[in-house]
């Protein structure tokens, strides 16, 4: 991480900058009680061990997005796996409580998205969040096409179990956009769900 | 730190001082990107700043994308807590504590394997840090060979307490840590670990 003196001490290079961006890091670091060199420095480190992982600096506002949605949502992680393990001995006899505890949840992140989606419509975050929160399907399409929007998902490793509940929560996230599902089938590994915005 | 050029028909630009090596990593990055220094260099601080004034930091961000990664390629998968407590609730605490404590060894080499250069204290906290999202506190202090984890956590279930204490047992096991004592509450977990 950049300090003061590593700075100090290394050879400089000049890079071209808007003046527009110049004055905002300038305001920023102030805020931050630092000098804009050693600000500016540590935003190119901080920025290249994404960049040098193949990343880009829209996936990390992204994926921040998406962390920051799952933590507040009172999401767990789990290993696939042990997911599907966990399901295969609870299903059988909680399949309708734990539907309906998915379907809520899902309405908690699309009522989360609505609210945040400020600057874009809700559909739009839809789309660009989804394939991201399903990081683990292997195939994902959304349409939102006018008063519709159709979401197909592939992931021959689901089980019918997990496949029946991450279907619930779609239908939570998407219903809570003000869409009614009007066609749903779920196959293991393969959902297809359907929806019209409501009047 | 900045010189300016005028010129009428573009937009103002300035001069900013960096680092020679960060300069020259950004150039080859962009290089291979097929774009120029300047247009590199002005999206990245472009995203930086508004990344900071919608109210996060970039190191925040960082830790998010590499949090999110991980989990990508462990084959991690986000599901509603509820779901977990219910599951737990028809499991033996047998099989709780060998599959959160298997589950925990498989991150920690996964975490030693990415981050050669870290000591184990950083990666259990790491660790803890990045999978184990239902913590609301935690703290990690270290006496010379000695650790000590105390953390608190929004689920106030005994198994819920005893998964998460096997998964930080199988962590530190592959992370070269052994517990030599804990103390487990519903929601509450003191855990003593030796180098």
């Amino acid at each position: 991480m950049p300090t003061s003196k590593n700075i100090e001490r290394e050879d400089k290079k000049l890079v071209l900058i808007p003046s527009s961006i110049v004055r905002k890091l300038y305001s920023l670091a102030a805020k931050s009680n630092e000098s804009p060199s050693i600000y500016i420095a540590k935003i190119l480190d901080e920025s290249l061990r994404v960049l040098e992982s193949g990343g880009s600096m829209k996936d990390l506002v992204d994926f921040y997005f998406l962390a920051n949605t799952l933590r507040k949502s009172g999401a767990v992680i789990l290993p696939g796996e042990l997911f599907q393990y966990l399901l295969s001995k609870v299903y059988p006899d909680n399949s309708e409580d734990l539907k309906k505890v998915a379907f809520e949840a899902g309405q908690w992140v699309g009522k989360y998205l609505a609210a945040k989606s400020l600057e874009c419509s809700a559909e739009e975050t839809l789309k660009s969040v989804l394939p991201m929160y399903m990081w683990d399907v292997s195939e994902l399409y959304i349409n939102c096409d006018g008063p519709s929007i159709k979401i197909r998902c592939i992931s021959p490793t689901h089980s019918i179990e997990r496949s029946e509940l991450l279907a619930s929560f779609l239908e939570g996230m998407v219903s809570a956009l003000g869409y009614a599902l009007n066609g749903r089938e779920v196959y293991r590994g393969v959902i297809s769900l359907d929806f019209t915005k409501k009047q | 730190m900045t010189s300016q050029r005028s010129n009428s028909a573009k937009p103002r630009r300035k001069y900013l001082a960096v680092q020679a090596s960060v300069a020259d990593e950004v150039a080859e990055i962009a290089k291979n990107k097929g774009m120029t220094l300047f247009s590199y260099v002005s999206e990245i601080l472009k995203q930086a700043v508004e990344g900071e004034k919608s109210g996060f930091s970039l190191k925040e961000a960082v830790e998010a994308y590499r949090t999110v990664k991980m989990l990508k390629e462990l084959n991690f998968t986000p599901a509603p807590s509820h779901i977990l407590a219910l599951a737990l609730s028809s499991m033996g605490e047998d099989n709780v504590e060998s599959e959160f404590k298997s589950l925990g060894m498989l991150c920690g080499k996964y975490l030693s394997i990415k981050h050669p250069g870290k000591t184990p204290e950083e990666l259990l906290k790491n660790a803890i840090q990045s999978i184990l999202w239902n913590i609301t506190d935690l703290s990690i202090t270290t006496h010379s060979e000695n650790l000590s984890i105390t953390l608190v956590t929004s689920i106030r279930d005994e198994k819920n307490i005893k998964a998460i204490s096997s998964f930080i047992e199988g962590l530190s096991k592959s992370l070269g840590l052994s517990i030599t004592s804990k103390e487990l509450v519903a929601g509450l977990a003191t855990i003593n670990l030796k180098k």
